[in-house]
């Protein structure tokens, strides 16, 4: 965890705030206040090592412009993943498979189509990925709820950490 | 080299019926070697989780050495190692499965498909494991008893001839239920079993009850159940029962001899992460625990050794230190185990296997088959599946619990047998994750803004899909996908099938595995009766998900060349393996046409017992573990007898 550590604060901070525009997660889930698992800071290494750091500030860059610009999270995640036609094609990219890392814990390729073309990262990665969480559910093989818990309705959506408004279901 | 020690029983093979016998023979007091040809059962499972977690393709097979990530990612070398040709203990996966047709990727040797004869040269599409504990490491725990028609199909329906009656009845084997439910631990409840009494003809001892309590319905299972209740279907003039019943369980309800309640990992396949799962190697455990069992591991038996009386001499075996990269040219030094008596508990493709490649001059038909039925009647539960969307406003949250806690069990049994296969209906909890790649698929549609999963937009099979589909990011992915995602689920209908002598396996005349121990080569195809199964599932599934207001989304027109594709009257078709090997060495009372004795002892040798699924006449429709592991409590007994207990 060593290389994690030397990613400087400030930058793994604003990694965290984009990430939390770009999935939909709310920034105090991805980057909790009191986190042992850092798994930000951990998911920026990889993508540092699978991406390049010169490709992954130039992203941060550009959220950081539309951070400035008072672009609300959705408008940000529009514009950065090429849902709205402004974004440059292989920054797009590039921050689709920031998104996939974190929904699914597989690095895939930016420009990638194909679903089974991912890389799983790291454990960590797979047991957080926030697809799991975004139906409200928890990875295969990694439960943190108990005997019987399966035969009512989950917690809602927002008490998974998404940055959706609060209701039951 | 022959080993000094003389043991009373020899059994090859640590799965779920050799674990069982070694412990009724260990608590005896008799002197028992288990001969496992994988390594060891590890300390502690947590290595296994990792490997599954680290899996990009999280197939069942995906924990267990040997790993296949040389063949996770393409493209793959005919000289990568890693291959079954070079491995010590290479076995069926599903990754070898997409590679049906290449036999330097799949363990079994399998013919290409025929085009002008479909369905003929179908995939043998089931998995299993080689090491101790065996396919139980990731079987889903389903527990379900043999109907007292399944062991008289013969008798009861004389269904094309090919069926066979078990030489035993339901009635013989109840009390040896009783003792797998206990050693398992089953979760279920006899009351709420009782409405099959009527439907098909389950019945127990009065005043049986099982050990644990029956595991609480998934939300999956309370949508289904409401919405296909009052339900019948009409078959052949006669109306059946359509409704879901519990499925008995493997898994703790409860905490049960040192193990966990269950967690609802939702993993039982591959692996339970906390062994709430019973699995075999609990009974090895308690095997070894009776001080008078021995395990040599990393022990692949390669031939059964007959003397001149037709008794089991012993049994050549060779211990691997080196997994993959070998030169099947330089095997091991063979060494040889003796024992009293013997008992083949390796698979029922193993058993097959190994009972063909001891053939001599005087056994030209290999060990135990004199009436050349070793290999043949080859059969699974094919599976097939359909999935859908649970109604608007019924989300029914997947992925929560175990993989599977409820079935329709009420279509098990029927007059319709006579032309057709019947089949149970498994109600599953893993969302689209088997038939579609969810969510790895939908996930990747939604951010791609492609529809592969025909969810991004919505289009039911039959509709053209959309020429774009729409990409999200941020909160509207959250919602986009939790507004699919809660609402899917599966059906999964497991056929019998019925015994054909063509489906078979036999040893393959050139290709070998690392140890160059001849490899399965397999014929498999369906019948008509097989065929006529499919076409009821498919309408049954279909008039399932209208009933309850579901959409339907299962399609296979886009799967032509995928392994377990198919047609029939110009439909589309896929069926999957179950893991459910079954019939390679068949019992009977007719030694002519049978390879084992109710006892599972064999016809032709009197110290030798074949044991396991490979022993079942038909496949009916029950899961099998729970039969096998009944079978091993019967056979123990007649070992005993024989070693003068």
């Amino acid at each position: 965890m060593a290389t994690v550590l030397a990613i400087p604060a400030t930058r793994a901070a604003t990694f965290a705030a984009m990430s939390a525009a770009l999935t939909g997660f709310k920034p105090d889930f991805i980057a909790p206040p009191v986190d042992p698992n850092q798994l930000h800071a951990h998911l920026l290494h990889h993508i540092d090592e699978l991406a390049g750091t010169t490709s992954v500030d130039q992203l941060l860059a550009q959220f950081t412009v539309l951070q400035a610009h008072g672009q609300t999270s959705q408008q940000i995640a529009d514009v950065m993943l090429g849902i709205s036609p402004s974004s440059h094609a292989p920054a797009a990219q590039l921050a689709q498979s920031i998104v996939k890392l974190w929904y699914l814990g597989s690095w895939y390729p930016p420009g990638s189509t194909s679903a089974f073309d991912g890389n799983v990262v790291s454990s960590q990665a797979y047991v957080g990925g926030l697809a799991w969480r975004a139906m409200q559910a928890h990875a295969m093989g990694d439960s943190p709820f108990k005997f019987g818990d399966w035969t009512s309705a989950p917690p809602s959506l927002a008490e998974f950490g998404a940055d959706v408004p609060e209701h039951k279901s | 080299m022959t080993l000094q020690t003389q043991y009373d029983v020899v059994i090859v093979g640590g799965g779920v019926a050799g674990s069982i016998i070694a412990l009724e023979l260990g608590k005896q007091g008799k002197r028992v070697l288990i001969l496992n040809a994988g390594i060891a059962v590890p300390d502690n499972r947590g290595e296994y989780v990792e490997n599954f977690y680290l899996a990009n393709a999280k197939t069942p097979e995906s924990p267990y050495p040997p790993l296949e990530r040389a063949l996770d990612h393409p493209p793959v070398s005919s000289t990568d190692p890693g291959l079954p040709g070079t491995e010590a203990t290479p076995r069926p996966t599903i990754m070898g499965l997409s590679n049906w047709t290449n036999a330097s990727l799949s363990y079994l040797v399998q013919p290409a498909p025929d085009p002008r004869n479909a369905p003929k040269n179908l995939p043998f599409s089931s998995t299993y494991e080689r090491t101790g504990g065996g396919t139980t490491w990731h079987w889903l725990g389903a527990s379900l008893r043999l109907l007292p028609h399944d062991l008289t199909m013969y008798s009861t329906y004389g269904v094309f001839g090919k069926f066979a009656d078990w030489p035993i009845t339901y009635e013989e084997l109840q009390a040896d239920y009783g003792s797998a439910e206990a050693e398992i631990g089953v979760s279920a409840s006899v009351a709420e079993q009782a409405p099959l009494e009527q439907a098909i003809g389950l019945t127990y001892p009065p005043g049986y009850q099982y050990p644990l309590d029956s595991i609480p319905f998934t939300m999956v299972d309370q949508v289904v159940d409401a919405g296909i209740k009052g339900m019948s279907i009409l078959d052949d003039g006669k109306n059946y029962a359509v409704f879901v019943s519990p499925t008995p369980a493997g898994r703790n309800s409860q905490p049960y001899q040192g193990r966990r309640q269950c967690a609802g990992n939702t993993s039982c396949m591959p692996i339970c992460p906390i062994q709430a799962k019973w699995d075999a190697t609990v009974s090895l455990n308690h095997a070894l625990d009776t001080g008078n069992v021995t395990v040599i591991n990393q022990a692949v038996v390669r031939t059964v050794q007959v003397d001149s009386s037709g008794r089991i001499s012993g049994v050549e075996y060779l211990r691997w230190s080196k997994q993959t990269g070998l030169d099947p040219r330089m095997p091991p030094p063979p060494q040889t185990a003796q024992g009293t008596m013997y008992v083949l508990a390796a698979h029922a493709m193993e058993n097959a296997k190994l009972l063909l490649n001891s053939k001599t001059p005087s056994l030209p038909n290999g060990v135990a088959n004199s009436s050349d039925q070793v290999g043949r009647n080859l059969m699974d539960h094919v599976l097939y599946l359909s999935w859908a969307l649970a109604p608007e406003g019924k989300p029914v949250f997947p992925f929560r619990g175990p993989l599977t806690t409820a079935g329709i069990e009420s279509l098990r049994d029927g007059d319709f047998r006579r032309h057709r296969s019947a089949f149970r209906i498994e109600i599953g909890n893993e969302g689209w994750n088997v038939p579609v790649g969810d969510p790895w698929v939908t996930v990747n549609d939604f951010i791609n803004g492609t529809n592969n999963s025909r969810l991004n937009p919505m289009t039911p099979p039959g509709r053209p899909l959309p020429a774009t589909s729409p990409k999200y990011g941020g909160a509207s992915l959250v919602r986009a996908l939790n507004a699919v995602m809660t609402r899917q689920f599966r059906l999964g209908c497991l056929l019998e099938q019925s015994p054909m002598s063509t489906n078979r396996i036999t040893p393959h005349p050139t290709l070998t595995d690392g140890l160059g121990i001849p490899r399965p080569k397999i014929d498999y195809s369906f019948d008509e009766y097989t065929l006529n199964g499919f076409r009821a599932a498919r309408k049954t599934c279909s008039a399932i998900y209208q009933h309850m207001g579901a959409t339907e989304f299962t399609d296979f027109s886009g799967r032509k060349g995928q392994p377990g594709y198919f047609e029939i009257d110009w439909t589309p078709y896929k069926f999957f393996g179950a893991g459910h090997v079954v019939g390679t060495h068949r019992m009977g009372s007719d030694k002519t046409q049978s390879v084992v004795d109710g006892n599972q002892q064999s016809h032709d040798h009197q110290n030798l017992w074949i044991v396991g699924s490979g022993s079942f006449p038909t496949v009916a429709t029950p899961n099998p573990t729970l039969t096998i592991a009944a079978l091993a409590f019967r056979t123990s007994r007649s070992i005993l007898s024989a070693l003068g207990a």
